[in-house]
């Protein structure tokens, strides 16, 4: 497949984003869930987080449709069932083979630390495929071909070099299974493409980097916007249209203060309404310019386990969702 | 019967494309038409149900014979006719009252379990420590002990003097706790994680007469008997626990923290147990034959020392209330039927350090807070 021709993708059209959720009403749907998950102990957890998940995807809009998040609680919750038995195996045998042998407990923990780390990139990768396999736009679902492999080998390939490079190689890696990422994703019979080059990826983080520590993390938000931007310039979605961004590093560093220092100055209180503004902020910044034949478009079969999720939510790797 | 007539976009969940449809009711199905007035579809009414709503006055509705297809409606009277064709579930809050309503109601019921898991966290701790072996809670308790053992420096002699002074106190029926004095400057005795009592040069150093060591004595072995460290560690994981979880964060089960162990043994037990520790620690001393008034001269001498830091400022019973409370308790004065200690072992007890060397660094930063809490003299937990 070859990049789409950027003549093609001269704005014929240009479909906007909308994010439109309210603050109360996300307020509310968090004071029920903390609620049924304390009534509960704690089961209705996956429940209370597939409902957050279905109301900020429904307050999402693309050329005027919303998306949808069709993942249910007791998929989610079966995946947390899972790793709640991981966990303990993970956490619980060696504290307790620790009581009989201090020594064995240590290097079962090292064996399981090594372990964690060989699953960690089928862990993500599988959780992003169950997460586009949940969201839909106009009864269409998104997609992640199972390219896991070609993950995991940039993965554990990318981690050594990152070590060995003291850390030089990182923009690099970071890049590539993006590139991955983006290359497998697919809207029904639609298909994705990201030819982001790693050289100006590289520059642009050190650059970055540099720059942020001279001003004390101020250029943070700059360089993360410049980032985002040039990420979404080279995201082509079919043949003939690509992803555009327009945010700015001052509109990131605003969102980054309000996100600390209003959430500080509100006891936490604002959050609701934090969240709901830094979405309808951002989401107004993305567009797709080009041309999509929306009516071409055909659904696609697909079929992922919620047991990923379930790990990437135990692990931290959220993906801010 | 409402006649429902409105235009909606629809998705056939085939494609991505968005037809305008005309929808209209026949007192059993939705009927879709295209503009051309040709039937996309029609859905039987009882299987359609609210996929979502579209603030302010729109419904996205779904079909469970075409799952993957949705229907977006918008009206004013739409509310109403979703009612009657029994589709719009009841209960979803439309007005603002309404929402306050139920805010309220939320903010009171999670109000109210917070403190129900309160009040019942620490009765649940308490019988599940009772389960946990002693060997147990010194293995969790990790290198700690190591650190002490480092420090100890009691002589054979003393190691005698207060092993017979253990037995008087607790009886030969029970196990005995075993008892360390470790070389440090503060004034302090704690219980130790896995049953172990120690007993700081500084508070032998500060002690005015035996009967004082014993009292301390006493009141730390009530500590081991009735588990208060295992239950303040079940306690801390099981709040912890909850809170995580009601967060959504799972990686806060399963973990203990062992280093909490110790802070737990040497800084915190609650006013309850303490109390608890008191009320047994006179009983104790009363079956051993031991005056009471020891831990209460303590207690007083604490309480002089320590000025008036308010009662909510402090983890301990303040000491003259403990006084107070040991002195109300010693109604019956009890008339020892031979003195604790004679002056030789006395004097080979406050003397058991002579001649280490200086306190350890490590010890001294594990134990810093109860001398900015109390100056020179600290209360045994």
């Amino acid at each position: 497949m070859t990049s789409p021709d950027s003549d093609n993708i001269s704005s014929h059209e240009e479909y906007s984003f909308q994010f439109d959720g309210s603050g109360t009403t996300y307020l509310l749907i968090f004071l029920k869930h903390i609620f049924l998950t304390l009534v509960t102990f704690g089961v209705y957890f996956a429940w209370a987080k597939s409902e957050r998940r279905a109301f900020i995807w429904q307050s999402l809009s693309f050329h005027s449709s919303p998306f949808r998040y069709t993942g249910t609680g007791i998929e989610l919750f079966k995946g947390y069932l899972l790793v709640a038995f991981g966990y303990f195996g993970f956490v619980g045998i060696p504290t307790l083979v620790r009581v009989w042998s201090v020594t064995l407990g240590q290097l079962l923990q090292g064996a399981l630390v090594i372990g964690l780390f060989a699953v960690m990139p089928f862990v993500i990768y599988r959780s992003r495929a169950f997460l586009y396999s949940r969201t839909t736009w106009r009864g269409i679902r998104f997609g992640l071909k199972r390219e896991y492999k070609a993950y995991a080998r940039e993965f554990y390939v990318g981690a050594l070099l990152t070590i060995l490079t003291l850390g030089l190689y990182a923009p690099i890696t970071q890049n590539r299974l993006h590139r991955i990422l983006m290359n497998n994703t697919r809207f029904g019979s639609l298909e994705f493409r990201y030819d982001g080059d790693d050289k100006t990826i590289w520059w642009m983080t050190i650059k970055g980097v540099l720059l942020s520590i001279v001003t004390l993390g101020v250029y943070f938000s700059w360089f993360r916007a410049s980032l985002e931007r040039y990420r979404a310039e080279h995201t082509y979605i079919g043949e003939s249209a690509a992803l555009r961004s327009t945010v700015s590093g001052g509109q990131l560093y605003v969102l980054y203060m309000l996100n600390t220092v209003g959430l500080v100055l509100t006891l936490g209180l604002g959050f609701p309404w934090i969240l709901m503004y830094s979405l309808r902020s951002l989401a107004g910044r993305y567009s797709v310019q080009g041309f999509v034949d929306f009516d071409g478009v055909v659904q696609r079969s697909t079929e992922e386990g919620a047991v990923a999720e379930g790990v990437a939510d135990a692990l931290d790797l959220d993906f801010g969702f | 019967m409402r006649v429902l007539s409105v235009t909606g976009e629809f998705t056939d969940g085939r494609t991505a494309a968005l037809r305008t449809v005309s929808v209209s009711y026949d007192g059993q199905f939705l009927i879709l038409r295209d503009e051309a007035g040709r039937d996309v579809t029609r859905w039987d009414t009882r299987r359609v149900r609210v996929a979502a709503e579209r603030p302010p006055d729109g419904f996205q509705l779904e079909c469970l014979a075409e799952p993957e297809a949705c229907l977006e409606i918008r009206g004013d009277s739409l509310v109403d006719d979703l009612r009657e064709m029994g589709i719009l579930y009841r209960g979803l809050p439309q007005q603002l009252s309404k929402r306050m309503f139920l805010a309220i109601g939320l903010v009171a019921g999670i109000a109210g379990l917070v403190g129900l898991i309160w009040a019942m966290v620490t009765p649940l701790s308490r019988a599940l420590a009772q389960l946990v072996p002693l060997e147990v809670e010194r293995k969790l308790a990790g290198q700690m002990e190591l650190a002490l053992a480092s420090r100890r420096c009691e002589s054979d002699q003393a190691r005698i003097v207060i092993d017979a002074l253990v037995l008087r106190i607790a009886g030969p029926d029970h196990g005995l706790p075993p008892v360390h004095i470790i070389n440090l400057d503060p004034v302090n005795a704690f219980a130790f994680p896995g049953g172990s009592i120690v007993l700081t040069r500084g508070l032998l150093e500060a002690a005015e007469r035996p009967a004082e060591i014993a009292g301390i004595l006493a009141h730390e072995i009530q500590h081991v008997r009735q588990r208060h460290i295992m239950t303040a560690m079940i306690r801390g994981t099981l709040l912890t626990s909850i809170w995580s979880v009601t967060l959504g964060d799972y990686s806060g089960l399963f973990v203990i923290d062992p280093t909490t162990a110790f802070q737990i043994a040497t800084l915190q037990f609650s006013r309850e147990a303490e109390a608890s520790a008191d009320r047994g620690a006179l009983e104790m001393l009363d079956a051993a034959g031991i005056p009471r008034d020891g831990l209460e001269s303590f207690f007083d001498r604490l309480a002089r020392e320590e000025g008036s830091l308010p009662v909510w400022l402090s983890t301990h019973p303040p000491s003259a209330r403990r006084a107070e409370a040991v002195q109300s308790a010693s109604s019956e004065p009890i008339n020892s039927v031979e003195p604790v200690l004679d002056d030789a072992q006395w004097s080979i007890l406050v003397g058991a350090c002579r001649g280490a060397g200086p306190p350890g660094r490590i010890l001294e930063e594990m134990i810093p807070i109860h001398r900015a809490e109390h100056g020179s003299l600290a209360a045994p937990n």
